[in-house]
């Protein structure tokens, strides 16, 4: 697992110590494995393989292609009265049409130093982490989720992201919501098991603020 | 998951922040992209359809396979007009339409503009004209005129 493409940054006047940082994970092929990744999946291929969480996502959802065949692989979820049994090549336009307003207020909330209240806690854990970082001057780093785009009127994309800081974020990857409870869902389950894999992994190298972060990198 | 995985540390970070100038060109290209889009999805339709590979339809189109694949994963950025009929008329498809009922719209107006009508005009008093028995229109000295309903040419 690699931490070192910086996707959005606010420097300051020192050079190795950014104001606002914004960086993705990328996962290697063993990561992949780890994480339960089919081998015939589009992260293994060519197009996608050892791209960042956050690029590799934007393409994704600017793929026809794959947005095709997500929808076949999905049409239990999507032949829903939920989604109005959308046809696929309407679900295609909406995601490919809608990317480029994510993308837009993301780089706003990012601009605006707004993740903190863009993003919310994943679970009742992390609700309790933010609220006791809020009353204690300590700072444990937490998982994070955030709503974005829409898709038939609904909002339907998440981005994935852990806090190290109120000033740095890691981007550990985003999916296309189906259904309410994401563990319902094969693509969701295996954001929220990327989530608890980078948190550990981040816990075994001791990074838990953005000085230790840029520490550990050569930024 | 089988065991904790460790980050490589000392790492160059890279700069990918790219994507925000991207995204300046999307945002001002909205339209050309889902209409691209549309266009693409329909060349898959046909692909599909027809039981063929992206190499069969890159040599029916005289493209190479790799650009048949940069424009069925979405890397292909804009779709010249000139292209999408070609790519058309290769195919026995028609891959833009534009809509008959359309165009016969502005062929009303374009003869409603030069409709002349007999009447009297006055300052605040509109006027039934006497050209049809149905068209009906009110005018004011000085002002636009606007029709009340639409002509039957037919």
């Amino acid at each position: 697992m690699e931490i070192r493409h910086k996707i959005f940054s606010i420097e300051s006047d020192n050079p190795h110590k950014p104001e606002y940082l914004v960086m993705a994970v990328t996962y290697d092929e063993e990561d992949l494995d780890d994480l339960g990744v089919d081998r015939t999946s589009w992260d293994f291929s060519e197009d996608y393989f050892g791209r960042d969480e956050y690029s590799k996502i934007l393409a994704q959802w600017k793929d026809p292609t794959l947005l095709r065949e997500f929808y076949d692989g999905n049409i239990k979820f999507l032949s829903d009265s939920y989604w109005h049994n959308i046809s696929k090549n309407r679900f295609v336009l909406d995601v490919t049409s809608s990317v480029i307003n994510i993308v837009h207020d993301f780089k706003q909330s990012c601009s605006n130093q707004e993740l903190y209240s863009h993003f919310e806690p994943l679970s009742k854990r992390d609700e309790s982490i933010r609220a006791r970082n809020e009353s204690t001057n300590k700072h444990r780093i937490l998982k994070l989720k955030a709503k974005y785009g829409l898709i038939l009127d609904r909002i339907a994309f998440r981005i994935y992201a852990i806090e190290i800081e109120q000033n740095c974020y890691l981007i550990t990857g985003g999916a296309i919501k189906l259904v309410q409870e994401m563990e319902d869902a094969p693509n969701t389950d295996l954001e929220m098991r990327k989530l608890k894999y980078v948190e550990d992994a981040l816990d075994a190298a001791g990074i838990c603020s953005m000085a230790t972060l840029l520490d550990y990198i050569n930024y | 998951m089988k065991g904790l995985r460790k980050i490589n540390s000392g790492t160059t970070v890279v700069d990918s922040t790219s994507w925000i100038k991207e995204n300046e060109y999307a945002l001002t290209h909205q339209k050309e992209i889902r209409a691209t889009t549309k266009i693409i999805l329909k060349l898959m339709d046909y692909m599909e359809n027809s039981g063929l590979s992206q190499s069969d339809l890159a040599r029916k189109l005289d493209v190479s396979p790799q650009y048949i694949h940069k424009l069925f994963h979405g890397q292909e950025k804009s779709f010249r007009i000139e292209t999408a009929i070609e790519y058309g008329e290769k195919l026995g498809i028609s891959l833009i339409n534009i809509p008959e009922d359309d165009l016969m719209i502005y062929q009303e107006t374009s003869m409603s503009a030069h409709f002349s009508f007999s009447g009297e005009k006055t300052d605040d008093h509109p006027v039934k004209t006497k050209c049809t028995p149905r068209n009906r229109v009110s005018f004011k000295k000085n002002q636009r005129w606007t029709p009340q309903m639409k002509f039957n040419f037919a």
